[in-house]
């Protein structure tokens, strides 16, 4: 929020709530409190209103979870406001379809607001200006905005509060016809800071979904289901309800797998409190059918992919002619494999649903409000205006929340027992029972020649689709994933001969968006091999890659209809040259250096990592990590460092962590074996911002893959053993 | 069973089972939903609140177990947000999504009673709380930058 505290508001025709430890922010948008409403206001766009007090509210479609999309969010529209950020006050946007199918992810916030919601706030500014001039019966052209208030040549000024029964009246201009402040506008804006919730957060007041409360409610813990598809076969429910506490018992037959929006079987346990709902749950004695999924070991699913990587796969990115490529040239293969991964995000999964009198509301941290909307009008059969779906701040997203199963549960238990109902997950539930990132497989191969050049490079790359568990209408008919595809279209080395096809495979176990999803694996296997390729053609890692990237070089690979990504070379040179002045390429005694870079579609973020190892006392210890990033014009530098140091605290996570399946179970359940690094763990990072007057690219995600790869390169130069992938062993 | 309970300086009384952990009675009895839970199992410091000073998880803590000990959390820590970590917290931006803060901060004003100025390894040693989004650089730059404003 921007201000004081408030009290997030409730349709009028749905119930107020006020949750306890305050709130960060508005949780709904749908109408102006009580008192605002009697005022006038003036909303040329549903993301502002202004009303005669002054009051501003702004907004948001996008939903914060630690990325920082409501302060960047904020400062594009204070910045084109000329307006105090202070002074403006958030917003949430809630499912209502007004805001269509809002979606937060893909590092996209930043660039989407820059397109569209700053001409839309924008407009409002030009209209206060006509509202003036009209005031004044001057000409607004050349009529300035500063401080909330149009300002006319001969010292008068009128506050944009005092137009705003005037602006209401003036037709809406054409948003593409508006000004808009120039790109340099809005570096160093003032007022950084605002629209965070750093303070709220400090002082334990930011309200998280776990937070939310309603009078009346009850908590539950579900046992789920083990293996994903399986059954209940019957269960203890006296022992469960001998637990003090504990009001209710609730079988929960969830729905068939593989299907959209899947919720697993198992059986709720009710109660007054959390802890009684948990341990009323441990005494279930929840007996299963495993159903078909019972067998599903992640080992032999590993091998089955690498067998698939000797076969052709469905072609994403083919150019020049690979069987051109002269006999005499040497040749490298290799492949690497990853594991699934959790999102493992701190406040775990939670919904806090009310189904009442024909009509359902969600208090949820979600990153897609609109799609847990319309599968709770599926699945409890209600009229899509009947349902509203809340998202206070999230405790981290990393794609978990682009999932709406858990808000699923809490309206499936409130429909049931008639009552507020929060579903809590556990942490060996989020481990065990959720979703993941898919395992792959990466086959690649390489040809260079006798200067030093690469010549041809083949990927083939087999994993899970996403796609075609999640969004089956975007899976093209030969089943090409272009998700998958997106990481090859990136791919921007001066190469004359590429192959790169993919097999997209039938999901496993749930499967979803994780941080850069098919990039996360895919780039990190691009990097590392280049590092091959380098160590074939004799040359240093560093001036390999320049090598590839000749100065003014523009490539573009479009991997679907209106799906093009522009890969420049000299922002890459710009970011690598960057990263190893920083760091000081070229090493210190007793320091092992690896390097790695990457384009991230979202839609231009380039980064490049020098990552450290240190090589004394016997065993190698990552000691440094220096990340560069050309993202675009950094809206708030101080944020974009933070995600930076983010990515790359992600990806050294990542190293270690894996999950695997034993008889369709997922054997990691707590974070002993699914671990997180402590600050002592870390070794240093240092982030390097870039600056660019290009619009603002996405940040959130896209130096994950890349430091990754930096650091697998370092280890193989610490240690010589060459990376196989991920997770690191031994 | 009733206990009474010494929390934020105030004297509080709750009906609990006594081996309900304190976490759930200060989030889901008392309303003091600033303690944060994050794992359940004392692996991630979410749930650190101080008691008699000392920094300590609260989600495997037994309410059996305070007995007359000063529970203070994230909301009692001042009583207007400008504890020196506090101050340190928001200059510094820590946070992320900031869900594992008030966790980290309690750990934080744990260490500084027992060690007014820890250097860098000291905290990072000190403070082993877990965060996904990774704030843990800044969290050790702003431990430092508050005992030193001292």
């Amino acid at each position: 929020m921007a201000t004081g505290t408030l009290a997030p508001l409730g349709r009028r025709d749905f119930l107020k709530v006020v949750p306890l430890g305050g709130a960060a922010l508005l949780l709904a948008g749908r109408l102006p409190p009580a008192e605002a409403a009697e005022a006038a206001t003036f909303s040329p766009h549903m993301s502002i209103a202004f009303d005669t007090t002054g009051a501003v509210r702004l907004t948001l479609r996008k939903v914060e979870m630690g990325q920082g999309a409501h302060q960047g969010l904020l400062t594009l529209a204070a910045v084109e406001l000329d307006l105090d950020p202070a002074r403006i006050t958030l917003v949430q946007a809630t499912s209502d379809p007004k805001f269509g199918q809002i979606l937060t992810g893909g590092s996209y916030s930043l660039a989407g607001g820059w397109m569209a919601l700053r001409p839309a706030v924008a407009t409002a500014r030009l209209m206060f200006v006509q509202a003036a001039a009209a005031r004044w019966g001057i000409a607004a052209e050349g009529l300035r905005t500063a401080d909330g208030a149009v300002l006319h040549p001969d010292g008068r000024r009128l506050a944009y509060a005092a137009l705003v029964a005037d602006a209401a009246k003036l037709p809406v201009p054409d948003a593409k016809t508006v000004p808009l402040k120039p790109a340099d506008a809005f570096a160093g804006a003032a007022g950084a800071g605002h629209g965070s919730p750093h303070a709220a957060v400090a002082t334990g007041a930011a309200c998280y979904g776990i937070d939310q409360r309603l009078p009346g409610m009850l908590f539950a813990s579900i046992e789920r289901a083990p293996v994903v598809g399986g059954t209940v076969l019957g269960f203890d429910e006296a022992a469960a309800k001998a637990v003090p506490g504990v009001v209710a018992v609730v079988p929960l037959a969830g729905n068939a797998w593989p299907t959209l929006d899947h919720v697993r079987a198992g059986v709720a346990v009710l109660a007054e409190n959390s802890w009684a709902a948990q341990q009323g749950r441990a005494r279930l004695a929840v007996r299963w059918d495993d159903g078909p999924r019972g067998g599903f070991d992640s080992d032999a699913f590993k091998a089955a992919m690498a067998a698939r990587a000797a076969t052709p796969g469905i072609g994403c990115r083919r150019e020049g002619d690979l069987a051109a490529v002269p006999k005499d040239a040497r040749r490298v293969e290799r492949t690497y494999a990853f594991p699934y991964v959790a999102h493992a995000p701190l406040e775990p999964p939670n919904a806090l649903a009310w189904v009442r009198d024909g009509r359902a509301e969600v208090w949820t941290g979600t990153q897609r409000q609109r799609r847990l909307h319309d599968a709770l009008v599926r699945e409890l059969k209600l009229a899509g205006d009947k349902v509203l779906v809340h998202a206070p701040l999230l405790g981290g997203g990393f794609g978990r929340r682009l999932e709406v199963d858990y808000g699923l549960e809490a309206a499936l238990l409130s429909a049931k027992v008639k009552r507020p109902v929060q579903v809590l997950w556990t942490r060996g539930d989020d481990l065990t029972r959720g979703l993941y990132r898919p395992a792959s497989v990466h086959r690649l191969v390489g040809w260079v020649g006798q200067d030093g050049r690469v010549l041809g490079h083949a990927h083939r790359y087999v994993g899970e689709s996403v796609f075609r568990q999640q969004e089956p209408q975007l899976v093209r008919a030969d089943g090409y994933d272009f998700s998958m595809a997106i990481p090859f279209a990136t791919y921007g080395y001066d190469v004359p001969a590429l192959d790169f096809d993919q097999h997209p495979m039938e999901p496993q176990v749930p499967c979803a968006w994780w941080r850069g999803t098919a990039s996360t694996t895919l780039q990190v296997a691009q990097e590392c091999f280049m590092d091959e390729l380098a160590a074939l053609a004799g040359t240093d890692p560093l001036a390999f890659r320049l090598r590839h990237l000749p100065k003014g070089r523009e490539s573009s690979w479009s991997y679907m209809e209106g799906g093009a990504v522009t890969f420049r070379a000299d922002l890459m040179r710009g970011v690598l040259e960057a990263a190893a002045k920083a760091a000081g390429w070229g090493g210190r005694a007793g320091v092992a250096q690896g390097i790695a870079c990457g384009l991230y579609d979202c839609p231009d973020t380039y980064t490049a990592c020098v990552a450290e190892v240190a090589m004394g006392g016997g065993t190698p210890r990552l000691s440094r990590l220096v990340v560069a990033t050309d993202c675009g014009l950094a809206v708030n530098p101080d944020r974009v460092q933070a995600q930076l140091v983010s990515n790359a605290v992600f990806a050294f996570a990542s190293l270690t962590q894996a999950i695997t399946f034993r008889r369709g179970r997922a054997q990691q359940e707590s974070f002993a074996d699914f671990p997180l690094p402590t600050a002592a763990d870390l070794p240093e990072v240092e982030a390097v911002v870039l600056p660019s007057t290009r619009p603002p690219s996405g940040i959130g995600e896209p130096a994950t893959p890349v430091v990754t790869a930096a650091i697998l390169n370092a280890l193989a130069k610490a240690t010589g053993r060459r990376p196989a992938g991920l997770p690191l062993v031994g | 069973m009733r206990h009474g309970l010494l929390v934020n300086g105030e004297r509080r009384e709750v009906e609990a089972d006594p081996d309900m952990p304190l976490l759930w009675v200060l989030r889901d009895l008392l309303g003091l939903v600033g303690t944060k839970f994050g794992c359940g199992q004392g692996q991630c410091g979410a749930c650190t609140v101080l008691l008699d000073g000392v920094a300590t998880r609260s989600c495997g803590l037994p309410l059996s177990a305070v007995g007359t000990a000063a529970v203070t959390t994230i909301e009692g820590l001042s009583p207007d947000g400008t504890h020196p970590l506090q101050r340190a917290w928001v200059e510094h931006g820590v946070a992320q999504c900031g869900y594992c803060q008030p966790g980290m901060i309690m750990a934080a004003a744990g260490l500084l009673r027992q060690q007014p100025k820890p250097d860098a390894d000291g905290v990072k040693a000190a403070i082993t709380n877990l965060c996904r989004c990774g704030s843990q650089p800044r969290m050790v730059q702003a431990v430092l930058a508050a005992a030193g404003g001292r």
